[in-house]
């Protein structure tokens, strides 16, 4: 299948586009600006354009004669990308991510694309009926809305991952922690709340959208790891390090340490602030944990890789 | 497992700590002659080191010995010769930096490179270096986005030998001397020629050759301001070899020992390549303590080349390209 996908310089994205040149897939790369695309390889197609603009979409399927798209594109405002810089509103993120998707799923109607995979996130898959109101969240509904409110004649599935680490991360967006506790021999400053996270390695969301590709199932569709806890999360990074630095159990610290941390930064003690971690609770209901189509990789496997590429990048 | 016969031209300072210890330390290697014009420093490295004959002219050691690879650490102007015609006999050459007097020398030199299918590495050694290692890989993997623009400023104390001061052996002064390294690192991260821009040469304490130079080396959109200057003879101040680059997505500054930076908004640091051992930000940060030779490293890679087929190594084309670089300058001054 040749295979359209949007945002497919982003961190799935890569991910996605490495995994699918394994496969007998073709995936062409759609993206506003096709310069120096990190990590993707130099043979692969690649077209530009603005999801937001239908024609840019059709004229891509048309020019590559793609007979499936895996929409990835999004803005989330956490990574400080260039457009989102100073704050992004609601309309923009609802320009992009409602209504982007709409001109995606247009175009695929219209050029009669056979499969389109969507990628939503973990708390816009049904089973969270109580989510939160947050805006990404709330515009990712949005968006899978439009595939089971209409009925296009491609088939589809969306994908709600839970959060996303691994290799490829060109953004950063899962450093701090391997830096801190890589930068310590003996004793990692502790960074860390008892609280818990569910992550699931990038490369298992790419082959779970390769299998939702050839098996569509006109649903959302969770991917999501084992639950564990925040301390054995910083206690697999220093297993993956040279020299197993000691990670303390700090009861409470979720009271407390945001702020003392930002105490310190403050004083210029430390250079880095609260909001560089996320504080909360990131597991899922144990019901709805190591959910997928494939067989998913530990947190181990995914600390290893993760540890490796970061690693291999120069950056620990 | 064979193993290469090597010869070394030139017996001092440079064979000494850079080559002789490397060489001696692989047992792919033996070195089998040694040639210097002072027989008697030729004698005490053989002693040393081993080395069962001695030579005083290096010329004869090439047409004499059966080698497989040679290193030539004498000064430039006698570099053209040897390199010239051991590459005519087939043997692998490490040359020390400046490579060549002149462009006309770099291009028949690498010209009998070529022609004789040899492997060629040459002294330019930040590149060995582990936080130049990591800023190139920065760079070339996206991390730090595109490169806009950067620096180099390189002060250290004049150097202590004599030939260095005269321009029919040297080949001119601190651009000859220093520069070069960071020529060479430039070229392979960028990948393209720079156009070289608002060259200024100087001889504030020196006669015969330049102490001072400073110019812009334009590589594609990204202008790099370099600085290079001899100390004072007799000042004690600490050398500045530092680099600065600043990109799209973050900016690192950096030399031999330090470096940091910011990617993406995350915050880098290191000590000769190594992450802190203890790490409370800017407050505290305890490294481990490392030792680097660039100039092992440079001969080390050179060695894994002739054994195993694999390694970083210099081609007399960048050895070219060096000298290009170094000739527009000194055509685009007035000294």
């Amino acid at each position: 299948m040749k295979v359209l996908v949007t945002g497919a310089t982003g961190f799935v994205g890569i991910n996605l586009i490495r995994s699918l040149t394994n496969t007998e897939h073709d995936p062409v790369v759609f993206a506003r600006d096709t310069n120096g695309m990190n990590g993707i390889p130099e043979e692969i197609s690649a077209v530009e354009g603005d999801i937001t603009q239908q024609g840019d979409v059709e004229r891509a399927l048309e020019k590559h004669g793609c007979d499936g798209i895996v929409h990835l594109a999004a803005i989330h405002g956490r990574y400080g990308a260039a457009e989102t810089q100073g704050g992004i509103d609601w309309d923009l993120m609802r320009e992009v991510n409602v209504n982007g998707s709409r001109s995606v799923f247009e175009a695929a109607e219209d050029y009669g694309v056979e499969t389109v995979v969507f990628a939503g996130t973990l708390k816009s898959h049904p089973y969270f009926e109580e989510a939160s109101d947050a805006d990404y969240i709330k515009s990712k509904r949005e968006a899978q809305s439009l595939l089971q409110n209409n009925e296009y004649e491609f088939d589809w599935t969306v994908v709600n991952p839970s959060t996303v680490v691994g290799p490829h991360d060109f953004r950063l967006a899962h450093f701090a922690m391997y830096q801190l506790i890589c930068s310590n021999l003996i004793l990692a400053p502790p960074m860390y709340i008892p609280k818990k996270i569910n992550f699931v390695h990038a490369r298992d969301v790419a082959d779970s959208i390769i299998h939702y590709l050839e098996n569509p199932t006109g649903a959302c569709e969770l991917v999501t790891g084992e639950n564990t806890t925040m301390r054995r999360y910083c206690r697999l990074i220093s297993g993956a390090k040279k020299g197993n630095c000691m990670i303390m159990p700090l009861p409470f610290a979720g009271l407390y340490l945001p702020f003392v941390l930002d105490m310190a930064n403050r004083f210029g003690l430390v250079p880095v602030s609260s909001s560089q971690f996320n504080w909360s609770d990131r597991s899922v209901p144990q019901e709805i944990a190591e959910c997928g189509p494939i067989e998913h990789k530990s947190t181990k496997e995914i600390v290893e890789d993760t540890h490796a590429w970061y690693s291999d990048a120069e950056l620990l | 497992m064979t193993r290469n016969q090597v010869g070394i031209v030139g017996a001092g300072e440079i064979a000494e700590v850079g080559h002789l210890p490397v060489y001696s330390s692989h047992s792919s290697i033996d070195v089998v002659a040694v040639a210097d014009l002072n027989r008697e420093r030729a004698k005490t490295v053989a002693n040393d080191y081993g080395i069962s004959h001695i030579y005083e002219d290096g010329q004869s050691l090439i047409d004499q010995e059966p080698l497989d690879a040679i290193s030539i650490c004498t000064p430039p102007s006698t570099h053209r010769e040897f390199f010239i015609s051991a590459a005519e006999r087939g043997m692998d050459i490490f040359c020390e930096k400046p490579f060549a007097l002149s462009v006309q020398d770099a291009e028949r030199m690498h010209q009998a490179a070529s022609q004789n299918d040899i492997t060629t590495s040459i002294g330019y050694s930040p590149r060995y270096l582990r936080n130049y290692k990591k800023v190139a890989s920065y760079v070339n993997t996206g991390l730090l986005g595109e490169p806009l623009e950067g620096s180099v400023r390189c002060i250290v104390p004049p150097p202590s030998t004599s030939w260095r001061y005269d321009p029919d052996v040297s080949g001119g002064g601190i651009i000859t001397d220093m520069a070069p390294h960071w020529f060479d690192f430039y070229l392979e991260l960028f990948e393209t020629v720079p156009e070289v821009k608002d060259v200024n040469l100087n001889n504030i304490h020196t006669s015969d050759v330049e102490d001072y130079g400073s110019f812009e080396l334009s590589f594609g959109d990204v202008d790099i301001d370099m600085t290079f200057r001899w100390m004072k003879s007799g000042m004690t101040s600490k050398a500045i070899r530092e680099n600065k680059l600043v990109a799209e997505e973050g900016n690192v500054q950096f030399d031999r020992d330090y470096l940091e930076g910011n990617i993406t908004g995350n915050g880098v640091r290191f000590k000769r390549g190594k992450a802190p051992v203890l790490s409370l930000g800017p407050l505290l940060n305890v490294y481990p303590r490392v030792n680097e030779s660039s100039h092992q490293k440079a001969v080390s890679e050179f060695v894994e080349y002739l054994s195993k087929g694999t390694g970083d190594i210099v081609g007399s084309k960048r050895g070219l390209e060096v000298s290009r670089i170094k000739s527009r300058i000194y055509n685009g001054a007035d000294l």
